[in-house]
C-alpha cells in the first residue's frame, strides 16, 4: 500500500531534504541585519518568497503527477513522500518570508491560504496513516462490493421468508428492505447516519394509518418480529420468525460494516475536497501575491 | 393524491402474488433511493429517475433531466398517462390500472428479476463523489473567485483611479495589495486622491504615490509635499562627482508598515556604503572617510562650527560712527554678518569677545555660594540645545551682577553704553545740584561683582565749581567703567578705546556673539546624557564639559570623539551604548532649523 511508507520512503530521504532547505531558509532570514527590516522586501525576502512560491507550484505538480498511475508505485511513494515533507517545511519558509508580518491584505491571503492547504494536507496524512487500517479490518479481508452482494442476497432471502409470515411481518420485513438507507448526502456518509425507515402495524398516526418509523440499525424491525416470535400459534410460523430474525440480525451486522465503510471512506477523501481547491485558490492567490509586489514595488 | 402501489412478484414456487400498499403522496416518485415510492434497481435508472404526478384531471409521468423511461414502447421523457399504459424503466414494468374506489390512481409493478448485487449497490450514494461536492468546481469557484478579488478587480480600479474617478466602496480596490498600513498622513494622501471633492478615509488610491504599474515610486511624487527638503548633496555638487545619480526618497524611506520603522531605514550600511569605500567617486569634493563610530574604524574628529567676526569689520567692532544713534536692528544686522567657521575642536578658539571665567564662577570658596551649570544653563525644550545665556536671562538674575555705580544712583542699562553714559552724567548732575530724592537704596544680595560700593571715594578732589565737577566726576565714572583699566562694563566686555574727544564715542564695547550650537547640522540629547554610567548632575556635565578648569571664554569646552568613543560603539558590545550613524547626523540638511537657531544665536 502507498500509504505505508510515505513518511519512511527511504530513510525518509526528504525529511532531510526539507529539514536542509529550513535550516538554508532560517540561515538566510538571519543575514537581514543592517539595511532594512525583515521582511518580504529584502533580498533574502524575494529569495525566500521565490524558493516558497516554487516549491508550493512544484507540490501542486506533484499533486497531479502521483496520480498519474502509469508511474510505479514506488515513484508514487516517492512523489508522495516529498509532497509531505516539502509542504510542511513551505509554512516555515513563508513565515521567515513574511517575517511574520500580517495585515488584511492579499499577502496574508496567500498565507492564510497556505496554512489552510497544509492543514488539510496534514489531516490527509493523518487520514491515510490511521484509516486504510480501519477499513481493512472492518472489510475482514473481502471488499466493499462482496458486503453489498452479501446484503442483496440477504434481502432476497428476508423477502422469501416473510412471504410466507403474515402480512403484517411480511409488511415490516419488506418495507424494512427497500426503507434501509445506505449512505447519502454529504454529512449521512461523514456522520454515518442511518435513515432507514419501517412499516410497523402497531406503530400508528392519529387516523390510525399505519406511518413510517425510524429503523436505525435495523433494530426496531428486529425487535418488532423478534417479539412475535413468542406469540406465534403454529411452529411453522415459529420457524419462519425465527429464520427471518436470523435474516435480519445478520442483515444488521452487514450493514453496520457498510456503514463503516462509507464513512471511514468518507473521511479518507473528505480533505481532499477542501486541500484541492484551496490548492487552487493558493495559486490564484500567489499569481496575484506576486505580480501586485511587482505592480507596486 | 391517494395512489394504489399493487406489487406483483413471483416466489420462488413460481406463483405470482400481488401486495398492495397505498401512498399518500404529492406525486409518485420512481428511482433507486430508498426513499422512492417505488424503488427500482438497475444500471441505467437514478436515485431520482422519473415521478407521476396529477395535471389537471389527468396524470403525467416526467422524467429527470437527462432520463427517459419508455411508454408503450416509446421512449419518452414526458407523457400523459391512460389506464393501461404500459412503462418500462431499466427492465421493470408498470402498468397503470383503473384505481378502485378511494383511490386517485394505480399502478402495478413488476420488478425485473434481472437486478444483481452490483445494480443494488449503485442505488446508493456510497462515495463523496455522488453527493455535491466535487473538487473541480470547489477549485473553479475558490481559484476564480480569489483570482478577481485579489488581481483582477484591485486591477481594473488602478485604470479607474487614473481617470480620477472613484471605485465604489463595497469592491475591493488595489488597497488589498498594500503590504501594511501607511502612517497616518500617508493615508490622507491617499484618501485625498482617491476622491479629491470628498477626503472620505474609507477611499483609497494608491496612484498618489505608485504612478504606473512596475515603476517604483518616483520623487516627483514624494516631493508634491515634501517640497522643502533639501538634497543631501546640491546637484551642482552631485554633478562634480563621480557618484551618480542620487538614490530615489523610496530607496530610504519605506512606508507600509504604519510607522514602526520610523518611515526612514536608519541603517549605517546606507551612509557607509558611500563614505567609507567611494572616496574617489567624490571628485572635488572634500569628503572625510567615515567607516564607523567605533575605536578602530575611520571618523573625523568633531569639528564645531564657531561664528567669528568677519574681516573687514571695522577696528573698534562699531555699529555706526556714533554710537548713541546706533539701533538694535543695527546691532542685528552686524552680527548678522559673522561668519561660521569650522574647526577641529581641539584647536577652536571662541571669538565671542566677552571675558568670562567658568572655574571662577565654579569656585564655592570665591563666589561664597555654590552655583552649578544648570544655575545658568537651562535646557530647551529639545532636549538638546540651552536657552541662550543673556545679561538680563542669565547674569543678573537672582541679582548676581546689578550695574550699579552707586548706591544712590539708578541701574545702569545693558547694551546701550551711550544710555549708560547719560544715566552716569544725569547723576552726577542731580547729585551737586543736591537732589533730595538721592538717597542710598538697600543692597539686594551679596553676591556682587563689582563690588565696588565700599571704594567709591573719588580720589581727585574736584575743585571746579558745580556742573563742570559734575562733569568732571562723570567722566571719571565713565573712564572707570569703560576704560582700559576700570572695572565696570570692561569687566566682561572688550571694549575698544578711540581716543576721540568726544566722551560718548571714546569708548565702543564690541559686540558679543554667544555660540548657541556648536554642531548644527548633528544631533545630540543632553537630556539622554544626564546619568552617564555612575555619573549624573553636575558631575556627568563635567565629565564632558571640563568647565571647572577653564579660565577664558575662548575655550571651547567640547568633547572631541574620543570621548563618546568611552562609552559609545556602532555596534552592540559589552558595556558599551551602540550609536548609528542618524543617531547624531541628519541626511537632509534642515534650513529651517538652522535658521530658527540662527535667530536665537543673536539674542
Amino acid at each position: 500500500m502507498i500509504h505505508e511508507g510515505i513518511l519512511r520512503y527511504r530513510h525518509a530521504r526528504y525529511l532531510w531534504v526539507a529539514l536542509g532547505l529550513l535550516a538554508l531558509s532560517i540561515a538566510l532570514f538571519a543575514t537581514q541585519r543592517g539595511l532594512r527590516p525583515a521582511g518580504g522586501g529584502t533580498w533574502q525576502g524575494y529569495t525566500l518568497g521565490t524558493l516558497g512560491a516554487l516549491i508550493i507550484v512544484w507540490l501542486s505538480w506533484l499533486g497531479i503527477r502521483k496520480r498519474r498511475y502509469g508511474v510505479g508505485s514506488h515513484d508514487v511513494a516517492g512523489w508522495t513522500s516529498a509532497h509531505v515533507y516539502l509542504g510542511l517545511v513551505v509554512v516555515a519558509i513563508a513565515t521567515l518570508h513574511c517575517a511574520a508580518k500580517f495585515g488584511w491584505n492579499i499577502h496574508t491571503l496567500a498565507y492564510a491560504l497556505t496554512c489552510a492547504v497544509v492543514l488539510t494536507g496534514i489531516f490527509g496524512i493523518y487520514a491515510y496513516m490511521s484509516f486504510p487500517g480501519e477499513l481493512a479490518e472492518n472489510r475482514a479481508g473481502g471488499s466493499r462490493s462482496a458486503l453489498f452482494a452479501e446484503l442483496y442476497a440477504l434481502d432476497q432471502q428476508g423477502r422469501e421468508v416473510a412471504r410466507h409470515c403474515s402480512a403484517s411481518i411480511d409488511t415490516a420485513a419488506k418495507s424494512a428492505i427497500e426503507r434501509t438507507v445506505i449512505g447519502g448526502g454529504v454529512l449521512d456518509q461523514l456522520l454515518g447516519r442511518d435513515r432507514s425507515t419501517v412499516l410497523l402495524d402497531e406503530i400508528t398516526d392519529a387516523s390510525g394509518r399505519t406511518r413510517l418509523a425510524a429503523n436505525t440499525d435495523q433494530q426496531a424491525v428486529i425487535d418488532f418480529v423478534a417479539n412475535r416470535v413468542a406469540r406465534a400459534d403454529k411452529r411453522s410460523e415459529t420457524v419462519n420468525l425465527e429464520r427471518l430474525v436470523f435474516i435480519l440480525c445478520r442483515r444488521q451486522a452487514v450493514l453496520r460494516r457498510i456503514h463503516r465503510d462509507i464513512r471511514l471512506h468518507a473521511w479518507l477523501k473528505a480533505w481532499l475536497y477542501l486541500h484541492v481547491p484551496l490548492t487552487i485558490a493558493l495559486l490564484a492567490a500567489l499569481l496575484a501575491h506576486i505580480l501586485s509586489t511587482f505592480f507596486y514595488w | 393524491m391517494n395512489a394504489l402501489i399493487r406489487s406483483l412478484r413471483t416466489g420462488a414456487d413460481g406463483v405470482t402474488e400481488s401486495q398492495d400498499a397505498e401512498a399518500r403522496v404529492d406525486s409518485i416518485t420512481i428511482g433507486s433511493a430508498a426513499d422512492c415510492t417505488i424503488q427500482l434497481l438497475g444500471r441505467d435508472i437514478a436515485a431520482r429517475h422519473a415521478s407521476i404526478a396529477r395535471t389537471g384531471a389527468g396524470f403525467r409521468i416526467r422524467c429527470a433531466p437527462g432520463r427517459q423511461v419508455r411508454v408503450n414502447d416509446a421512449a419518452v421523457a414526458v407523457q400523459p398517462l391512460e389506464i393501461g399504459d404500459r412503462i418500462e424503466i431499466g427492465g421493470h414494468r408498470l402498468r397503470v390500472i383503473a384505481a378502485p374506489a378511494g383511490f386517485d390512481f394505480a399502478l402495478e409493478v413488476q420488478l425485473s428479476g434481472n437486478v444483481d448485487a452490483r445494480d443494488f449497490e449503485r442505488a446508493f450514494r456510497t462515495d463523496l463523489d455522488q453527493t455535491w461536492l466535487s473538487r473541480r468546481a470547489g477549485a473553479w469557484i475558490l481559484g476564480v473567485l480569489t483570482l478577481s478579488l485579489a488581481l483582477i478587480i484591485p486591477l481594473e480600479s488602478y485604470f479607474i483611479h487614473r481617470h480620477g474617478r472613484a471605485t465604489p466602496s463595497a469592491l475591493p480596490d488595489d488597497s488589498w495589495w498594500s503590504a501594511g498600513p501607511l502612517i497616518p498622513a500617508h493615508q490622507l494622501v491617499i484618501a485625498a486622491h482617491a476622491n479629491p471633492a470628498r477626503h472620505d478615509p474609507a477611499s483609497k488610491s494608491c496612484n498618489a504615490c505608485h504612478e504606473k504599474l512596475f515603476i517604483h515610486v518616483q520623487d516627483p511624487a514624494c516631493k508634491q509635499c515634501h517640497k522643502s527638503v533639501m538634497d543631501h548633496v546640491p546637484v551642482a555638487d552631485l554633478a562634480r562627482t563621480k557618484l551618480g545619480a542620487a538614490p530615489r526618497c523610496a530607496q530610504c524611506h519605506r512606508d507600509h508598515d504604519g510607522g514602526a520603522s520610523l518611515l526612514a531605514l536608519r541603517a549605517d550600511d546606507s551612509c557607509v556604503g558611500c563614505h567609507a569605500d567611494r572616496h574617489a567617486a567624490f571628485g572635488p569634493l572634500e569628503v572625510a572617510i567615515v567607516s564607523g563610530f567605533s575605536r578602530g574604524n575611520a571618523h573625523p574628529p568633531f569639528s564645531v562650527t564657531l561664528f567669528k567676526p568677519p574681516a573687514d569689520e571695522s577696528p573698534d567692532g562699531s555699529v555706526a560712527a556714533d554710537q548713541c544713534v546706533a539701533s538694535d536692528k543695527d546691532l542685528a544686522d552686524q552680527l548678522a554678518q559673522w561668519l561660521p567657521v569650522r574647526e577641529p575642536v581641539k584647536q577652536a578658539h571662541d571669538e565671542s569677545r566677552l571675558k568670562f571665567s567658568h572655574k571662577q564662577h565654579l569656585d564655592e570658596a570665591q563666589m561664597h555660594a555654590r552655583l552649578e551649570c544648570a544655575s545658568c544653563h537651562t535646557p530647551e525644550p529639545d532636549g538638546e540645545h540651552f536657552v541662550p545665556v543673556t545679561m538680563g536671562r542669565t547674569c543678573a538674575t537672582g541679582g548676581c551682577h546689578q550695574l550699579t555705580f552707586d548706591a544712590r544712583a539708578p541701574e545702569l542699562p545693558h547694551g546701550k553704553p551711550c544710555e549708560a553714559m547719560f544715566v552716569i552724567e544725569d547723576f552726577y548732575a542731580r547729585l551737586v545740584s543736591g537732589d533730595p530724592t538721592l538717597r542710598p537704596k538697600p543692597r539686594e544680595v551679596a553676591l556682587r561683582l563689582p563690588d565696588r560700593e565700599q571704594t567709591q571715594a573719588i580720589t581727585k578732589p574736584c575743585e571746579s565749581p558745580g556742573f563742570a565737577c559734575a562733569h568732571q566726576r562723570a567722566e571719571e565714572e565713565i573712564t572707570r567703567q569703560f576704560g582700559p583699566k576700570g572695572s565696570g562694563c570692561v569687566s566682561c566686555h572688550m571694549v575698544r578705546e578711540t581716543q576721540g574727544p568726544d566722551i560718548y564715542n571714546r569708548y565702543r564695547v564690541m559686540p558679543v556673539r554667544l555660540t548657541y550650537d556648536y554642531f548644527p547640522n548633528t544631533h545630540f540629547r543632553h537630556q539622554d546624557h544626564l546619568v552617564q554610567k555612575d555619573l549624573s548632575g553636575q558631575d556627568a556635565c563635567l565629565s564632558c564639559h571640563p568647565a571647572n578648569k577653564s579660565e577664558s571664554s575662548a575655550d571651547v569646552l567640547i568633547p572631541d570623539i574620543d570621548k563618546c568613543q568611552e562609552c559609545h560603539s556602532d555596534r552592540p558590545i559589552v558595556d558599551q551604548v551602540a550609536v548609528q550613524c542618524v543617531s547624531c547626523h541628519t541626511y537632509h540638511p534642515l534650513p529651517i532649523m538652522q535658521a530658527s537657531r540662527g535667530a536665537d544665536a543673536k539674542q
